[in-house]
């Protein structure tokens, strides 16, 4: 498979792109007057019925894209995830439920905006807090590009609804992608960097700095990158802690995140006799705003917990 | 946005059989009797509450009545007759809230309507719906592009006499407990959508007052009657007496009735 140098705004372009030229069930909506950043240019390779500007829509965008799905299309449309809550999030809860109770498909992608802005401070709490307790809703985070390249188009594929958390601080990251379609089987959580002593479990943009915080103690410590939050991959999961005994959490979100606590009752349940030390974790909420400095504070503290939790 | 009001509709369709008039009696019984069984099943019995959504009854078996085997219905399942109505056809109904539901319909109707089936989506509210702006935002989307989606709304009382930009209602509509009007206006507001011109809205007010308790009880097993103090506005009641004075043999309505009752009451999950 050859490989590509590109930033994660052009991967997740080309994946809706790809897939809208493979399926013409697959279509681009969005709420008219709201530039995307990614979208750009699919309006001149398609036709108005596959790039759709709804107007007005800005509170039902998402309600009329299940109701597309519905009637056998794939929408993928776009919201802010501050605006998710007051854009439609409960008629997204009701066709998950829908899917998931009675098997209806209803094939429908959500790109949720999140992450930080250039300033540094965060546009939103995590839109995964309020996501993960929706039942039949699956839920994917990139954190390369070659990722939000294939865990999109895996997506798009899926029967039922799906939430990509598109983090737009990441949008200039370059990675190498597959060309030509590319998919990555969903729950698979990744070994990112091989350890025998603690794992670190991160996702999204905190898979960066717990690499870097991992590769700098040179420790003996796994990173593992969950990439799908909903469903979970437990065996994945279970297989890295139940190895190495120790197991770190690293949140973009607040301590007690709808993820964090998932995957803390996940250990708790199934490998608690594996564990040598209480499961921790880092948020990185509040660590240095500044965008100067936030790499390197972040990374300092997610190695403070890393020491702490190997000295347990 | 089209609006179909009562001075249309209030001249019910001469084209309607006696086996269409009975068809919208067991509708509406049907549903009466599968919540009257749900309640049954789990120990609710004395809950009055349906009492209340008893217009819904008539607004449903007629709304539905409306629609071809290749329609869409997307409704609140607390219109329940409609839902029984299109067992075979299908239906979109595990929502919850109305305000939520019409962008969905809306929604569904601009994916038939990319199609060029010629598919209508009906889809049903009550009036605490009206005041959501998801329910004005997918309204003026569905009348901007002349979307194929039809509105049906319970009303408690009578609308103003003159709407407003915002809710574009006219004081008259269809009564609430007549499934034969609200069948035909219904049916009209379909006509209109499926030839391209557009969503309509249909009101449907309920003019009789709501009873305080419920007039219909189980009597012995696989039977379903009402009561001798019954509600006397009892939609069910008030169409199986219109029938009978209608000409319709008294022996198919009871038969209509008793088939509903025998096969819902002897459900047993």
């Amino acid at each position: 498979v050859s490989v590509t140098k590109i930033n994660q705004r052009d991967a997740i372009n080309e994946a809706i792109r790809l897939e809208m030229g493979r399926d013409p069930r697959v279509i681009c909506v969005h709420a008219a007057g709201v530039e995307s950043q990614v979208t750009h240019g699919l309006d001149q390779l398609f036709d108005a019925d596959r790039v759709i500007a709804l107007d007005p829509a800005e509170r039902t965008v998402v309600g009329m894209a299940a109701g597309m799905a519905l009637e056998g299309l794939t929408p993928v449309c776009e919201v802010a995830a501050d605006e998710l809550a007051s854009r439609g999030l409960d008629q997204l809860a009701e066709a998950a439920e829908l899917h998931q109770r009675e098997g209806t498909p209803v094939p429908m992608v959500v790109r949720v905006l999140c992450g930080r802005s250039p300033d540094g401070q965060p546009d939103s709490d995590g839109p995964e807090r309020w996501l993960l307790p929706i039942p039949g809703l699956g839920i994917v985070a990139p954190a390369t590009a070659s990722d939000a390249k294939g865990l999109l188009t895996t997506a798009i594929r899926n029967p039922g609804p799906f939430c990509f958390l598109e983090q737009v601080d990441m949008y200039d990251t370059v990675g190498s992608v597959p060309a030509g379609g590319h998919v990555v089987p969903v729950p698979e959580a990744r070994i990112v960097l091989e350890g025998t002593r603690a794992t670190v479990i991160a996702y999204g943009s905190s898979l960066a700095p717990a690499v870097q915080a991992a590769a700098e103690l040179d420790a003996g410590i796994e990173v593992l990158d969950l990439r799908t939050l909903q469903p979970l991959d437990d065996d994945g999961i279970l297989e890295s802690v139940c190895r190495t005994g120790k197991a770190l959490l690293v949140d973009e979100t607040a301590l007690l995140s709808a993820v964090a606590r998932l995957v803390t009752a996940t250990i708790w349940d199934a490998a608690f006799e594996h564990l040598d030390a209480p499961v921790r974790r880092v948020s990185l909420a509040g660590v240095a705003s500044d965008p100067e400095d936030r790499l390197a504070a972040r990374v300092a503290a997610i190695k403070d917990g890393c020491d702490e939790l190997l000295a347990y | 946005m089209q609006i179909v009001a009562s001075g249309v509709v209030r001249e019910h369709a001469a084209s309607l059989t006696a086996r269409d008039r009975i068809e919208l009696l067991r509708a509406m019984m049907l549903a009466r009797a599968t919540e009257q069984r749900a309640r049954t099943l789990d120990g609710r019995e004395d809950d009055a509450a349906p009492a209340a959504r008893r217009h819904r009854e008539p607004i449903g078996a007629g709304a539905a009545a409306a629609l071809r085997p290749q329609d869409r219905l997307v409704a609140p399942e607390r219109f329940l007759a409609a839902h029984l109505s299109r067992e075979e056809a299908g239906s979109t109904g595990r929502f919850s809230s109305a305000p939520d539901l019409v962008p969905i319909a809306v929604g569904v109707a601009f994916a038939v309507d990319a199609r060029g089936s010629g598919t209508v989506v009906l889809t049903l509210a009550d009036e605490g719906a009206m005041p959501s702006e998801r329910w004005s935002e997918a309204l003026a989307l569905a009348t901007a592009r002349r979307l194929p989606v039809v509105l049906v709304v319970e009303r408690d009382r009578p609308m103003p006499a003159a709407g407003s930009a915002d809710q574009p209602l006219l004081g008259e509509a269809v009564d609430a407990d007549d499934p034969e009007a609200v069948l035909t206006a219904v049916r009209a507001a379909v006509d209109r959508a499926r030839a391209a011109k557009g969503p309509a809205l249909v009101t449907c007010v309920a003019r009789t007052p709501r009873p305080a308790k419920a007039g219909w009880r189980r009597g012995t097993e696989g039977q379903i009657r009402p009561t001798r103090d019954g509600d006397p506005h009892d939609p069910i009641d008030r169409y199986a007496r219109r029938l009978l004075r209608s000409g319709v043999p008294r022996q198919e309505i009871e038969a209509a009735l008793r088939s509903v009752g025998e096969g819902v009451m002897s459900w047993r999950p």
